[in-house]
């Protein structure tokens, strides 16, 4: 009997929200006009509402969870952003995050499947979910070792520096009615490193520059999971709620198995 | 006491350059002891770093689906395009530095032109003269920039309210001679309420049934 070698991952949990989005472009054949979704599906008016519609464009942003929930409706596309609020972590030392994968990403997922599966929902050509993760390291080369496990294809010395990588590994959806079709898994490993400075500027101009605590480290994973952007018909409407249910399905597998082809 | 603005810098960075920031900008109010605090959060990716500033960017990324930054450059140069055009395209010379402005803008900044050029289209900023040496600039570049894109506006100009608009962006599909176009011209054709536009729009979508 043979064993692989294969490395021990930490818990999904241990990957920690920086940002959450879902992407949205919208048919040739939608109109979008003043939308009502934010009210739809939060059941409060937003904090901030800014509308140009000579430009075909409105923002609108508020609270949701523990973080701050922003709609972007242009033209070509429309945008949920759900990041950090940073007011809420100026003195904390570790890195702002909005709490684990699993337990954001489920809400956030909830939410946006429940405006997919609304009736005043945009007929879309593309869909995609977006997040960018931190997971915290002690170190830099302590942040190399944990990402030489996520990538066991890439070789990474500790002392490595600059380090990016970034790759598509294209999947099928399981979806019906886009049964085999391809979505685009994009992910983005990195580590990073976040330095708390405090920047004074004097009555003259004179910036005075200096660092409060100890810097903080991180494996970054940005996740890009998409329906192609060459696809020009309509996404079925009854399934988009579950399309993006899939690809954030595949997102919590990179992250849970690393870049595995 | 006097205040003096605080900027708190926090910076997640890969080594060099740094790729992410994250800025408190904590400026001084009427009164010393209320300080107002503005976040500020800017992300930068390897696929969109490029795009800032006049610089060509890499067209390689085509599954990402972030959102490019249109950039101050970018938004001024297509203000000041259209500014112009809609005090009229009356002669030759002018469409033809019109078409030469566009065509540049789009081989430089690909995608971001075409969402900085569609509240023109769609939002009407633009007049229908210009809306429409647009529709048909952006059919005759011989370039797979920005493809799906500029489809995607002319067919959403189907919908315009002007005919004139329409017409042109029946044109432009006509043009660009692809048939994934077909569903949505049918559409336009159901609602289409002008007798000659209808009988165009049929002569396209015949005209593209017949393409492989």
């Amino acid at each position: 009997m043979t064993t692989q070698n294969t490395p021990v991952l930490p818990d999904i949990s241990c990957w920690h929200v920086q940002t959450l989005r879902v992407t949205a472009f919208p048919s040739p054949s939608a109109t979008i006009s003043q939308p009502k979704w934010w009210s739809e599906l939060l059941g409060t008016e937003p904090e901030v509402r800014n509308l140009r519609p000579a430009r075909g464009e409105l923002i609108e942003k508020g609270p949701f969870d523990k973080g701050t929930l922003t709609l972007q409706v242009f033209p070509l596309r429309i945008d949920w952003n759900l990041t950090v609020i940073p007011e809420a972590h100026l003195d904390d030392p570790d890195m702002p995050h909005l709490g684990s994968l699993p337990e954001t990403g489920e809400k956030f997922i909830k939410l946006m499947s429940d405006w997919l599966s609304n009736a005043s929902a945009p007929r879309l050509q593309r869909l995609a979910f977006g997040a960018v993760l931190n997971q915290a390291v002690g170190s830099p080369e302590e942040g190399y070792h944990l990402l030489a496990k996520y990538l066991p294809e890439i070789r990474l010395s500790p002392e490595s520096t600059d380090f990016l990588y970034q790759i598509n590994r294209p999947g099928k959806s399981a979806v019906p009615s886009s049964e085999g079709r391809s979505i685009n898994r994009l992910s983005k490993w990195s580590c990073v490193a976040m330095h708390r400075t405090i920047v004074q500027y004097f009555p003259d101009g004179t910036p005075s520059t200096s660092p409060v605590g100890v810097a903080s480290y991180a494996c970054n994973l940005e996740l890009d999971i998409s329906t192609p952007g060459d696809f020009k018909e309509d996404l079925p409407q009854q399934t988009l709620a579950q399309i993006l249910q899939e690809q954030y399905n595949f997102g919590i597998d990179i992250a849970l198995r690393g870049d595995i082809a | 006491m006097s205040t003096v603005p605080l900027l708190i810098d926090w910076d997640l960075s890969r080594s060099k350059p740094a790729p992410f920031s994250f800025e408190w900008l904590i400026l001084p109010s009427a009164k010393s002891t209320d300080i107002k605090i503005e976040p500020k959060i800017q992300q930068l990716s390897s696929s969109t770093i490029g795009a800032v500033g006049n610089t060509p960017f890499s067209l390689l990324t085509g599954t990402s689906t972030e959102q490019l930054p249109i950039t101050d450059y970018l938004t001024k140069q297509i203000t000041d395009l259209y500014n112009l055009a809609n005090d009229g395209l009356f002669e030759d010379e002018q469409i033809r530095e019109f078409w030469e402005a566009l065509s540049a803008l789009l081989l430089t900044f690909g995608d971001a032109a075409i969402e900085g050029i569609a509240p023109y289209i769609i939002g009407e900023k633009a007049s229908a003269e210009s809306a429409s040496e647009t529709l048909k600039c952006l059919s005759h570049q011989e370039t797979l920039v920005a493809y799906d894109y500029r489809i995607w506006i002319m067919e959403r100009a189907l919908q315009s309210p002007s005919s004139w608009i329409r017409d042109a962006a029946a044109l432009a599909l006509e043009s660009m001679d692809d048939r994934t176009a077909i569903p949505y011209i049918q559409e336009a054709l159901s609602k289409e309420s002008n007798e000659s536009l209808r009988q165009y729009l049929q002569t396209v979508i015949g005209y593209l049934s017949r393409k492989r």
